[in-house]
């Protein structure tokens, strides 16, 4: 084998039905043309998984992807879940940090490929060389806690890294994660149920080895100084102090805070105080970080009193608190803090259980559903003892929970007519604070052209003006302008860059230049040609994250999505704002599908079908897969 | 991981000679590293004599490991050490601590908020003094 730098070289894959293990080399392909995490991941699941596999078929794949980056002291501690989603049937994959990538890459390997289904619960036990499947049986319908604990306690170390899934991962609720170290979640698209189906119940890491660094010296040299940027910045400041429940404030500053599930908009909620940073800072008694970050944003917060006396842990991040507190109506904070905990415990994702929630409160509302189908469960808006039943209900799938776990778009099918107008989504996947995007054009074109379905990680850009990070190409007074549709597609597409470079190098978005820190393609190049030895400019860095771009949106093509799905449904575009000095801006489709020609002219799509180019393809090296693409008809 | 980039030249936490003892329920992280004790049970363990492997310098009090051909890997110094600061390297076999860089320690270069500070070593009515 030869000798990587950055990478550590080997890939794992694991076929539950056989019990086979292999380790195989990772070829230079893959890291130098897709770099790794969510590149490479991309990639292989392209590949190996055919179109119109469901998500809980064996022949899915669940692929974890670490970086180059991964395992640095520049908060690169993420890795990337990749599989076939079972919520939207599309591009499943998702991110998360902690300390579980770090300890998979000193253990010795890049990415792990798990194929099949196991016929009992099983888990991975991974211990450097040793790679082995073990009986789970006893851990089946714990909560990821227990869990954790106890494969702690059956291996003896309370130092190894476990990801897992909980009860609701088993029972398939279509949006349940993989949680590591307790309170880090891979969160979006189902990867728990993907879990869940191939009898897997968690993976447990031990690496005692180390990654190779190619310029130890320009390594440090880098990163050192980009760590004293970072907390220089004057976003370090109010990041880690109050981690991102600062968010809430700030968006409701600005009148866009989404309250009882999209309907008011535009003014401040009179409610805030409840749910607002401050609030939640009285509680919390330290910051927690994820390996190598000094942005430290996880708040540990603890309850002495109330109903909720005696919780504690890290488990809020703003997309609980939105989705929790004002889409619910809700703004009692140690009820959000509970209902986030209980999720993590239950291996849900928060953010779309809360929708799901709020969903149904709004149904109840609208007379679409009575207490006789929620099983006497009062969903009245604001009732958090109600939220809370019903969390308990979706993770076991009992009564109404078992609709409401099939996800928003099931769910609203089975509950009737005029359910689906109360949600909000893209491809099927719901997204953060919906209400800023009735403002924000820049950010509605992100989550539309999103290659996992609606998001607020890959395009949404939150950047008004002469804020945008790359003042040089993108300047303008237009820019993510309230209301405005011109001038949005290049920050769109520059963002989009940002992000699937973060994703793919592994390192956390709240230190790009995405979230207003200080990596930039610049920093990102200069550290991945440190500790690879490939030496890479940002010419060569926006080719490979239009490359891993390309991949991800040929998969979705080859699954049957079309320019008409490249749109944002619900309530933020159906309804104008509400209230407030902007009463009254509507969504313009006109308008829209102006701004969505400029965007598919950026990243090279056919404007008429959404499919990428064949000229746009062969100049990113990607011959077989446009011949693929002509072979069944796209173009 | 700043103390493993500079001694190893690569990343690995389990080589680094500062580490952090985790606790995920509790939500407690203490940092494990060596106190440089004046009386090191670590060197008084070693079975080997005269100029040990792990000794202190007389000179600047640090107790450290050199590369001694002699040491056998016994383990003896990670066994008499009562606050876990020398853990093993799985890789090569041998005990790692800290040995303070000769007196420029890389952690505290990285630590921007005064967690990690060197300073003099405070004797009974001494006034602290800070080298950095």
């Amino acid at each position: 084998m030869i000798m990587m730098h950055g990478w550590v070289g080997r890939i794992l894959r694991v076929d539950l039905s056989s019990g086979r293990i292999e380790k195989e080399p990772l070829s230079d392909y893959l890291a130098h043309n897709y770099i790794g995490g969510r590149g490479i991941n991309a990639r292989i699941i392209y590949e190996e998984v055919r179109p119109g596999v469901d998500g809980f078929d064996p022949a899915n794949l669940l692929i974890f992807g670490t970086g180059p980056l991964c395992g640095g002291p520049i908060a690169a501690g993420r890795f990337n879940v990749t599989f076939k989603s079972p919520l939207t049937n599309i591009l499943g994959d998702s991110n998360s940090g902690g300390h579980f990538a770090p300890e998979l890459k000193y253990a010795g390997y890049d990415h792990i490929i798990i194929s099949g289904r196991a016929d009992k619960p099983i888990y991975l036990w991974i211990d450097n060389e040793k790679v082995e499947i073990r009986d789970a049986q006893h851990l089946w319908g714990k909560t990821t806690d227990e869990t954790t604990q106890m494969i702690r306690e059956e291996i003896g170390d309370s130092r190894i890294r476990i990801a897992c899934i909980g009860p609701s991962g088993e029972k398939l609720v279509r949006f349940a994660c993989i949680i590591t170290d307790l309170d880090h979640a891979a969160g979006k698209m189902g990867g728990g149920a993907v879990m869940g189906s191939k009898n897997l119940k968690a993976i447990a890491v031990r690496g005692t080895g180390t990654v190779k660094i190619a310029e130890p010296e320009a390594f440090r040299r880098i990163a050192k100084d980009l760590v004293r940027r970072t907390i220089e910045n004057v976003k370090w400041a109010t990041f880690s102090l109050y981690g991102t429940t600062e968010i809430t404030d700030q968006i409701d500053r600005m009148g866009m805070l989404a309250i009882r599930n999209n309907r008011y908009t535009g003014e401040h909620w009179e409610k805030l105080e409840g749910v607002s940073a401050k609030t939640f800072k009285k509680y919390s008694t330290k910051m927690k970080a994820c390996s190598g970050c000094v942005n430290a944003c996880d708040m540990w917060l603890e309850f002495k009193e109330g109903p909720f006396s005696g919780e504690r842990g890290v488990a809020l991040e703003f997309s609980g608190i939105a989705a929790f507190g004002p889409l619910c109506d809700n703004s009692y904070a140690p009820s959000i803090f509970k209902a986030c905990k209980l999720c993590n415990e239950y291996g849900l994702d928060h953010l779309e259980c809360g929708h799901m929630i709020a969903a149904a409160m709004d149904w109840y509302d609208l007379g679409l559903i009575t207490e006789k189908d929620t099983g006497g469960v009062d969903l009245r808006w604001g009732n958090y003892w109600a939220i809370i039943e019903m969390i308990h209900k979706i993770a076991r799938r009992e009564g109404f929970g078992d609709v409401l776990a099939e996800g928003p778009l099931r769910a609203a099918e089975k509950v009737g007519p005029g359910a689906e107008d109360c949600i909000s989504h893209a491809k099927g996947s719901q997204f953060a604070n919906e209400d800023s995007y009735k403002f924000n054009r820049a950010a509605l074109l992100g989550a539309a052209t999103s290659t996992r379905g609606g998001d607020h990680l890959r395009g949404s850009l939150n950047y008004f003006g002469e804020r945008m990070p790359d003042k040089s190409k993108y300047k303008g007074p237009k820019i993510g302008n309230l209301g405005s549709y011109e001038d949005q597609a290049g920050p769109v597409y520059y963002i989009q860059t940002l992000n699937t470079l973060a994703d793919a190098l592994e390192v956390c978005k709240f230190v790009t230049a995405r979230s207003m820190q200080e990596m930039g393609l610049t920093e990102m190049a200069n550290l991945y040609s440190a500790a690879t030895g490939v030496t890479i400019d940002e010419e060569e860095l926006r080719r490979i994250a239009d490359r891993i771009w390309s991949v991800e949106r040929a998969f979705l093509v080859r699954e049957g999505i079309t320019r008409k799905d490249d749109a944002v449904y619900g309530r933020v575009t159906s309804d104008p704002v509400s209230s407030g000095p902007h009463k009254g801006l509507a969504h313009d489709q006109k308008k829209y599908d102006k701004m969505l020609d400029e965007y598919y002219d950026l990243v090279g799509w056919d404007k008429k079908t959404g499919v990428p180019t064949r000229e746009k393809l062969e100049s990113l090296g990607l011959k077989d897969i446009a011949d693929e693409l002509a072979r069944i008809g796209k173009f | 991981m700043a103390c493993s980039l500079k001694k190893t030249n690569g990343l690995g936490a389990i080589k680094s000679g500062i580490w952090i003892f985790m606790d995920d329920f509790d939500g407690i992280n203490k940092p494990v590293v060596c106190k440089q004790c004046k009386n090191p049970p670590c060197e008084k363990a070693c079975p080997l004599d005269n100029e040990k492997p792990i000794r202190m310098d007389k000179r600047t009090g640090i107790v450290f490991i050199s590369n001694d051909k002699r040491c056998m890997n016994c383990y003896e110094c990670v066994d008499a050490c009562a606050f876990g600061a020398i853990r093993i390297d799985p890789e090569e076999g041998k005990p790692v601590k800290c040995d303070l860089c000769d007196g420029d320690p890389e952690c505290v270069r990285w630590c921007h908020f005064g967690a990690i500070s060197y300073r003099n070593q405070r004797r009974p009515g001494q006034r602290i003094t800070n080298r950095r």
